[in-house]
């Protein structure tokens, strides 16, 4: 927690001292050409890919981070329940999709976007949403935030089952199936219960939003290796 | 064939500049023009409308004066472009026949996007779209009988495209809120989803463009009235194509997907314009825009540290295609004619609940008349009939048949305004 809380006030001033330095960037075409062929032996290597799964390199991490803070600093920033809302309402049309789907390869394909969509979301709740919730004791019951831990821990097991098969193997649409269902639970005892409670409390939803839209970009940026 | 513009060398941007008689092309005769072939230049006009506000946008945001010449390098580049594209519309094709191609590209562009849209939610973004621009399709087309008599729009299209009435346009005012769809998430989503809206919101902002300015050109109240009503919509849809675009896109993302887009149009085209001085105009361009991609990726590279190639496919597999979408619009009429929206949602409008502010603005902005209503009432007692061309049979929805032809059937939506 105490980590967490440090890096974030660090990664502040790094987003401000970031996009100065971005927007400041090369005085002369002749200086463009030489840094950038200086930062080329720099520059991240393209990750390598194993059992489809990206290794995530520092230099990746970094790059995802700038990233996240140039836009965070350029969007009107979001309520983080209505941004987290709008996650659930995305992930719960992946699932109609599936219901839809024949084809293994394009069944394959959505599920890999549902857990991709899914562990980011479950992340940026933990990290976030869920210790923020637990500060404002006053106004949040705790049961509540300790049920949806509990919650993201069961799918965050069905998700690694659904990572380790191929779509086609006994029981891949039950579990994808499955893990709808939790999801949709999930969802509604967020949105009917621990919602409306941090809406009532002291905490900046705002501020919150603008952190989990950060977090949410680092992560899909590293995870899907588009930095 | 397959084609990755970030492997092809361009035109070196220093080279791109034109002179004013290279600008001012030849343009096409409007009466042996391809309709698909005019499509095709109202679509490009719009993309090289949209690139140039992007860009002026981005500008604005810009604190490297290093960094805003080389857009404005880029921008002038594609102002060229634009004249050069917009400038082979003829001066002797009317306002009212640019219309209709413009809405003849609404429909058949959003139809081919639908069908390659991989995401199931933006496709019905697209399909709900595409229903409320056939149906201008269909009061324009009205308002040309009635005040350019002797041509008919079935010949401006080309008798590739249906023209009778889609979700009829007086219920599409909806409350600008319930015009907020739901943002896809560039970084998980396919690249084509990414190209498919971009495309999309450049076509339809450019049509709001167009009736914004030319809708106050005709003399007659009935025309200038329906031209006010339906640059609105376009406005709407506006809204609509552009809130599915990922807001947390970086200005940078967004240019490099703006360039790439370009030239996926561009490479499209070219293979399909069967006029060969029009098909040197795409390839030229094409070749410019492979250079205006590579500086937008130098830039993301110099100033995010980012490659953009990583966020980019291998390759462009398969064109942008104008092509015949009738029985496809014929299925999406049928089964969705009386959807409505609330918020991110489409619904039927059967199960609006009574209070839902859709009715109010509904109220508002209906209650003076309704000139999409008047132009097809006026060709009705002028002409005897309203105008349509329905080459495969009556319309899909027996509501929207001729009265004579529906036995009494009605839309839901025209029940539920009248209760």
């Amino acid at each position: 927690m105490a980590r967490r809380t440090q890096t974030k006030s660090k990664s502040r001033t790094a987003a401000r001292a970031g996009t100065k330095r971005a927007a400041t960037t090369r005085r002369k075409p002749a200086a463009a050409s030489r840094s950038a062929t200086r930062r080329k032996s720099a520059a991240p290597r393209k990750p390598a890919r194993r059992r489809g799964r990206l290794t995530v390199t520092p230099a990746m991490k970094k790059i995802a981070r700038q990233m996240s803070q140039m836009v965070a600093e350029q969007t009107v920033p979001a309520d983080a329940t209505a941004l987290l809302k709008q996650d659930h309402r995305e992930v719960e049309s992946f699932f109609e999709q599936y219901e839809q789907l024949d084809s293994k390869a394009e069944k394959g394909k959505l599920a890999a976007k549902i857990c991709l969509m899914l562990t980011v979301h479950a992340m940026i709740e933990e990290e976030l949403l869920y210790p923020a919730a637990h500060e404002e004791s006053e106004a949040v019951e705790s049961d509540l935030v300790d049920e949806a831990i509990v919650e993201h821990a069961s799918a965050k097991q069905l998700i690694a089952e659904i990572e380790a098969m191929k779509p086609g193997e006994e029981l891949y649409d039950a579990k994808v199936k499955v893990l709808g269902e939790y999801v949709k639970h999930h969802v509604k005892e967020e949105e009917n219960e621990l919602f409306p409670q941090l809406q009532d409390s002291e905490l900046d939803l705002r501020e919150l939003g603008e952190k989990l839209m950060q977090r949410k970009i680092e992560l899909l940026a590293q995870m899907t290796g588009k930095a | 064939m397959t084609f990755n513009p970030l492997q092809e060398r361009g035109i070196p941007i220093e080279r791109q500049f034109r002179n004013w008689s290279e600008l001012n092309v030849a343009p096409y005769d409007k009466e042996s023009v391809h309709p698909f072939s005019r499509c095709r230049g109202i679509v490009m006009n719009g993309a090289e409308m949209e690139a140039i506000w992007f860009s002026h946008n981005m500008a604005r945001h810009t604190a490297d004066p290093q960094i805003k010449q080389q857009l404005a390098l880029v921008r002038r580049a594609e102002a060229q472009q634009q004249k050069a594209i917009n400038w082979l519309i003829p001066g002797d094709e009317t306002t009212l026949e640019v219309t209709i191609g413009y809405e003849q590209v609404a429909v058949d562009l959003t139809a081919w996007i639908a069908r390659h849209e991989p995401d199931a939610y933006l496709r019905q973004v697209y399909e709900f779209g595409l229903l409320e621009d056939f149906d201008h399709l269909y009061r324009y087309a009205n308002l040309m009988a009635l005040t350019e008599g002797d041509k008919k729009a079935e010949q401006i299209v080309g008798g590739l495209t249906e023209i009778t009435p889609g979700r009829p346009t007086i219920f599409e005012h909806r409350d600008p809120r319930d015009e907020i769809r739901r943002p896809m998430t560039a970084l998980a989503a396919e690249t084509q989803s990414v190209l498919n809206a971009l495309t999309v919101m450049a076509a339809e902002q450019q049509t709001m463009n167009f009736y914004m300015t030319i809708g106050n050109r005709p003399q007659e109240p009935l025309a200038r009235g329906l031209y006010a009503e339906i640059a609105e919509i376009e406005e709407q849809h506006v809204s609509h194509y552009e809130s599915i675009l990922d807001p947390t896109a970086s200005w940078l993302t967004n240019l490099v997907l703006h360039e790439y887009n370009e030239c996926w149009l561009y490479w499209s085209f070219m293979q399909q314009e069967p006029d060969a001085r029009v098909k040197a105009l795409y390839e030229l361009h094409l070749n410019m825009e492979i250079e205006h991609l590579r500086l937008a990726c130098e830039m993301m590279r110099q100033v995010e540290n980012r490659d953009p190639a990583e966020m980019l496919p291998k390759a462009m597999t398969e064109p942008l295609m104008f092509q015949d979408n009738k029985a496809y619009l014929r299925q999406v009429l049928g089964a969705q004619v009386d959807l409505t929206a609330s918020e991110d949602r489409f619904l039927p409008i059967g199960e609006l609940p009574r209070d839902h502010r859709y009715f109010a603005y509904q109220a508002k902005v209906n209650e003076g008349g309704v000139p999409s209503e008047q132009v097809i009432d006026a060709a009705k007692s002028r002409l005897g009939r309203d105008y349509r061309f329905e080459s495969e049979g009556p319309n899909p929805a027996e509501g929207l048949r001729r009265d004579d032809e529906r036995n009494g059937a009605k839309t839901q939506y025209a029940e539920r305004l009248a209760a």
